[in-house]
């Protein structure tokens, strides 16, 4: 016992908190790796008599799908986590324990909801032939 | 610049990269020349005969070659462990043995304090005479090895299959003494101090109270430094990509213009097509390999009933996880092997007459070698063939083919070899010996040179020596040379897609040769700080290993630039790019390196976590991590890249390819994440807490949390075998319907052109 809990549940409920953290973590690298083709832009000249600098993008992919593969396993440590959760709330089903369940499971579904809404806005964007890249004049 | 006849290209890069390259693998390669030889001037000693103090023989140093024979040959290195080297589910026999020879001795003298220190006394003293070659076991140790001839005999001749084994496994008398003094003989020199110290030849392992066995100061201290060289590397490697990343790295061309052929317009030659048949086969290696998997895993979660079944009678635990490891190796090396012959006419413009026939010459050997070898050992566990035959037995762990097989992998390897040159060697003739076609070639001539050298570990030998040279196939080979091979292919692609200029992936190939020599040579040794080689090997092992995750590192860092680049290379192209899955499958190469192999690779490195975690869980859940993470991804992805062209662009199954990629990935992580990391984490738990044989005990793996959580994996697996393998199954099945487009070969020369890949649109600055 740990206090008041039986030592594999906060085992458990710790290790499935620490796959949250993990798959929050991983959410963050996506963020980066999927924003590194906004980061790169490097210009590119253009002739002109005004010597304007076009700036060209460079495309998302694959930076964008390669974000997106990171999300997917986010949300695969977020739904393992609620699975060992559910799991040990059934092998330990008493009171205090289950409160930490239930604490564990409600930052799950909280978490899994904010990625899921990630994942959902992150598409794979693998682009198709003849997509010109936006060119802005700067 | 074009080179004239006689002349070769000049290199791409300057000489210094050349020069810190062969530096520091000459500097890597000659310590572990020392290594070799201290590790033969510093074994411990088989004796030549073992007496009781009474002077009755116990058993002979022959007893002990054979014994090694008879634990390899009935698979136990796959079922349990010795040094704490081989499978997970049995015990690890040398703790196993010094345990038991521990009680019954303690038990002989009537307990008590004055009892256990004349017993760890007793076990720590070394009665080796080294003029006469006889070692004089104490009354209480030859009483405890009487007794425990009788324990081996019971256990090994159980007809029952609850321990995983198959029934009645080994009866013979002869053998059982032989097995024992070979486990006595580990277990004494687990215990028995290194003349001149105050710990014995395995450096005090296994911990073991009743004999005095603590970890070292020399464990602590070089886990100390060893952790103090990771955290400096990597700050060095941060400050080395803040000062000069720009020059490091991948980077795109500066023609941001690449049209990329379309599948149907690339001609293959001979050879090419027939890598469809390589990859089919590859596909049907790895199915059979998962499946061995879910068996081997289903003994875990119910060790005596696979769902009603007793399988422990047709394929018993450690056959089903022999045939599991040696597949992973064959269905891996295959791939790469295919690979190579894919992309070597590219580098070389064309292919000679008659490839096509030696590549079917290689696809053939290598099937006949894996089923041959895989036949074999289940012959030789199954009691068929004599322990130590050269055509039926070898079977250590990894290096399980028999010695006939082995030799005819490592010449297939060598065929392949020459296939490369017959292939390049206009090119090589014509090229400065530091750019790609000489680095394509000389790693792969590594290839069978380095695997060769497993040869060098022979069934008989001491158990010191011959895990020395194992693990120069198990490390260096696989961890080193194969990842130098396919860091130059990979990189080779690139550079026929047109995304990335040669002298840009020479930059790349040569500062992974530096980084992964400078950690990935000496630190051969982390696999051996317990294994009886002197305490130089557990030193220089844990630091320049610690050394090995700063190049994991980098190539994290550096994938990032690596996934960039093909961001910038396609956006303006007219056709579409071709290798989504096998770049995507790349990106996970890059993340399971990382995490599989530098952070569930490092969690296992230190000598003070080795010490207690050895043969236990967390090294499952590094190998899966990092064997298929790493290893396994970038077969697929190499199979993926050659199987576009093999299937014509509508028939390309862009759906089974995601949703494979999905699936090997998402299984994989749940493997990891679900069962392997929090089982082997508890288990270290025990191993300090309890000890090393109570963490290793059957008790305790068959516990309930224990199989809860191995029955957790049924999901992942699951998705991971139907979801992720079948349909690479089915694309490389695609692959053999289709087999690309033939071209057409010079009727006068015989040579066939190879394809070209993609067309640059606007000139390339030169250098």
């Amino acid at each position: 016992m740990i206090g008041p809990f039986v030592t594999e549940s906060v085992l458990a409920y710790g290790y499935a908190a620490a796959l949250l953290v993990t798959a929050a973590g991983l959410d963050r690298l996506a963020r980066r790796v999927a924003g590194r083709s906004e980061r790169r832009r490097r210009p590119g000249r253009t002739p002109s008599h005004d010597g304007r600098e076009i700036v060209r993008a460079p495309r998302p992919w694959p930076h964008s799908e390669a974000g997106r593969f990171h999300r997917g396993l986010a949300l695969v440590l977020v739904v393992l986590a609620a699975s060992l959760t559910l799991v040990e709330a059934v092998r330990h089903p008493a009171w205090p324990d289950l409160a930490l369940a239930a604490a564990v499971l409600a930052a799950a579904a909280v978490t899994g909801r904010w990625l899921t809404g990630h994942l959902r806005a992150a598409p794979a964007g693998f682009p198709e032939p003849g997509q010109r890249t936006a060119n802005r004049d700067r | 610049m074009v080179p004239g006849a006689g002349t070769r290209r000049e290199l791409l890069v300057s000489r210094r990269w050349i020069q810190a390259a062969a530096l520091v693998a000459v500097f890597g390669f000659f310590v572990m020349g020392v290594l070799a030889l201290r590790t033969y001037t510093a074994q411990p000693p088989v004796p030549r005969l073992v007496v009781s103090e009474s002077g009755q023989e116990v058993y002979t140093g022959r007893d002990v070659a054979d014994g090694q024979k008879v634990f390899l040959a009935h698979g136990l290195m796959q079922y349990g462990s010795v040094l704490g080297h081989g499978g997970y589910l049995g015990p690890d026999y040398t703790a196993d043995y010094l345990r038991r020879a521990a009680t019954i001795a303690l038990r002989a003298s009537g307990g008590g304090d004055r009892a256990r220190e004349q017993l760890e006394q007793e076990f720590r003293t070394n009665r080796y005479d080294p003029r006469s070659g006889v070692l004089t076991y104490t009354r209480a140790q030859a009483d405890a090895f009487t007794a425990l001839v009788g324990h081996y005999r019971g256990y090994f001749a159980d007809p029952r299959t609850g321990k995983g084994l198959r029934p009645y496994a080994i009866t013979d008398p002869r053998q059982i003494h032989q097995l024992t003094a070979f486990l006595s003989w580990t277990a004494w020199i687990a215990a028995a101090e290194r003349p001149g110290e105050d710990y014995s030849y395995t450096n005090n392992w296994p911990g073991e109270p009743l004999v005095g066995n603590v970890p070292t100061a020399d464990t602590v201290l070089w886990s100390v430094v060893s952790l103090i060289a990771l955290l400096a590397g990597i700050g060095a490697l941060f400050g080395a990509v803040g000062r000069w990343g720009g020059h490091l790295g991948w980077r795109g061309r500066q023609a941001e213009t690449v049209d990329f052929h379309s599948p149907d317009q690339v001609a293959l030659t001979p050879a090419q097509r027939v890598t469809a048949f390589f990859f089919l086969v590859v596909a049907l290696l790895f199915l059979a390999q998962v499946l061995l998997g879910g068996a081997t895993e289903h003994y875990r979660a119910d060790l005596t009933s696979f769902f009603g079944f007793d399988l422990a009678g047709l394929l018993p635990f450690n056959l089903a996880r022999t045939w599991h490891l040696q597949l992973s190796l064959f269905w891996v090396v295959a791939a790469f092997l295919a690979a190579g012959i894919f992309l070597a006419p590219l580098m070389a413009g064309r292919e000679p007459r008659g490839q096509g026939r030696l590549a079917w010459t290689l696809l053939i050997a290598l099937v006949v070698v894996a089923f041959g070898s895989l036949l074999a050992e289940g012959l030789s566990i199954h009691g068929f063939v004599p322990p130590g035959s050269f055509w039926g037995s070898q079977q250590f762990e990894w290096l399980d083919l028999p010695r006939v097989w082995q030799i005819l992998l490592a010449a297939g390897m060598a065929l392949w070899a020459v296939m490369m040159w017959r292939v390049l060697r206009g090119t090589l003739a014509r090229d400065s010996r530091g750019n790609l076609p000489w680095l394509f070639f000389l790693a792969g001539l590594a290839i069978p040179g380095v695997y060769a050298v497993g040869l060098l570990a022979r069934p008989g030998d001491t158990f010191t020596a011959t895990d020395f040279w194992r693990f120069w196939v198990v490390h260096l080979w696989v961890e080193d040379f194969l990842e130098l091979f396919t860091t130059v292919m990979v990189a080779y692609m690139f550079v026929q897609l047109g995304v990335v200029r040669e002298r840009v992936a020479l930059v790349v190939i040569y500062l992974d040769i530096i980084l992964y020599s400078a950690g990935g040579v000496i630190g051969t040794m982390h696999h051996l700080y317990f294994s009886g080689e002197p305490v130089e090997h557990l030193a220089l092992g844990a630091f320049f290993s610690a050394m090995e995750v700063v190049p994991l590192t980098f190539l994290t860092v550096e994938a990032w630039s690596f996934v960039q680049l093909g961001a910038r290379q396609h956006m303006e192209s007219r056709t579409p790019f071709p290798h989504r899955w096998a770049v995507m499958f790349l990106v996970a190469v890059g993340f399971w390196n990382f995490l599989g192999a530098g952070v569930f690779g490092f969690l296992i490195n230190l000598p003070i976590v080795s010490y207690y975690e050895i043969g236990t869980g967390l090294t499952a859940n590094h190998a899966h991590g990092s064997m298929m993470g790493v290893y396994g991804m970038l077969a697929v992805a190499l199979g993926l890249f050659a199987l576009r062209y093999l299937i014509p662009a509508g028939r390309w199954p862009e759906k089974w390819a995601r949703v494979s990629f999905w699936s090997l990935n998402i299984g994989l992580a749940w493997m990891c994440f679900a069962t392997l990391l929090p089982l082997g984490l508890l288990q270290l738990h025990e191993s300090v807490a309890s000890g090393y044989f109570e963490a290793r005990s059957l008790g305790y793996i068959t516990g309930s949390t224990n199989t809860l959580l191995e029955w957790l994996r049924l999901p992942g697996d699951a998705l991971f075998i139907v979801g992720g393998v079948l349909p690479f199954c089915w694309i490389a099945w695609l692959g053999v319907r289709h087999r690309g487009r033939q071209a057409a070969a010079d009727p006068a020369t015989g040579l066939t052109p190879a394809p070209r890949l993609s067309d640059v649109r606007e000139p390339v600055d030169s250098a």
